[in-house]
């Protein structure tokens, strides 16, 4: 059966699509968090040095990954709403932008919140944490230009724009530890030896992978009620101005 | 192996630093997600005003 993605595209199909996805990513973030949450607090083991605090990580991590999957996302939205004007690409932009804001932030909060027992500082300008602090002021930055014209498909558009000349940063991100010196140490999920055998125990692993499951699921109930609140409010702006 | 209630409070020594980013994460994520509900309930509320008008 061919997918056809253009039908999800038209906001009364993706209201359908919405009322059957909720319920599934409720079931699915509320068991996924409750174990990850007892996991990473209570059942994972302390880390040989850095003891109890290592278990920052299983917050900080997947904020990271939603940070640049949102973004991605966003990337996607933005060259879709480029090419094919597809009006709701730019209500996803208005709808996700907030989120992946709000995950950024999250992961230099709790990136400070590890790295002062860690490294003895709060911040250091090494290129990981400068990049994110670049992808927290894009963020910022189309949101505010989402809301910046008084057409608001002249905003989605501008938003669109500066979305996709951000892009670049992603790769500067995933690789920062890699091409240059930094403080942050290298990525806890690639080794040596690939994806396939991770640097960190499987004790380790597992709480991790239920919280980055649980967090994708989460922030996918926050995009899909912002995006059913963005459908409906230019629906009535629309009715407002005929 | 499950810990016991005293290290689970204290976090080894670093209570502040693990309770703080996980009472980080429940405010940011919990905030966002009850904003998206209001503003969703208050934009319905809103719509189907408008089509009562409509009748």
């Amino acid at each position: 059966m061919k997918l056809n993605l253009s039908y999800f595209a038209n906001p009364a199909h993706f209201e359908k699509l919405a009322k059957f996805l909720m319920p599934v990513l409720v079931v699915a973030s509320t068991l996924l968090l409750a174990y990850g949450l007892c996991d990473a607090l209570l059942l994972s083991p302390p880390d040989y040095q850095q003891g109890e605090a290592v278990r920052i990580m299983y917050l900080h991590v997947p904020s990271a990954w939603l940070s640049m999957a949102i973004y991605m996302a966003c990337g996607i939205a933005a060259i879709t709403l480029i090419v094919w004007k597809h009006t709701l690409a730019e209500l996803f932009l208005r709808a996700a932008l907030p989120a992946g804001a709000a995950a950024t932030a999250l992961c230099l909060l709790t990136g400070m919140l590890w790295g002062k027992p860690m490294w003895g500082t709060w911040w250091v300008w090494d290129a990981r944490l400068t990049s994110m602090l670049i992808l927290m002021f894009i963020y910022i930055g189309t949101i505010a230009l989402t809301d910046a014209f008084d057409r608001p498909e002249q905003g989605g558009t501008a938003a669109a724009w500066l979305t996709i000349i951000g892009l670049i940063n992603l790769p500067v991100i995933k690789y920062s530890v890699t091409w240059w010196s930094t403080l942050h140490q290298p990525s806890s999920f690639g080794s040596n030896n690939g994806m396939m055998k991770p640097a960190i125990s499987g004790d380790m692993l597992r709480p991790l992978l239920v919280m980055g499951l649980g967090l994708t699921c989460y922030a996918a109930i926050i995009i899909i009620t912002r995006l059913r609140a963005e459908i409906i409010a230019r629906r009535l702006a629309v009715s407002g101005a005929k | 192996m499950i810990m016991d209630f005293d290290t689970f409070v204290q976090m080894g020594g670093y209570a502040f630093n693990v309770w703080g980013a996980y009472g980080i994460g429940l405010v940011v994520y919990g905030g966002i997600l009850v904003a998206a509900l209001i503003k969703l309930d208050r934009l319905k509320k809103q719509d189907a005003q408008k089509q009562e008008n409509k009748k």
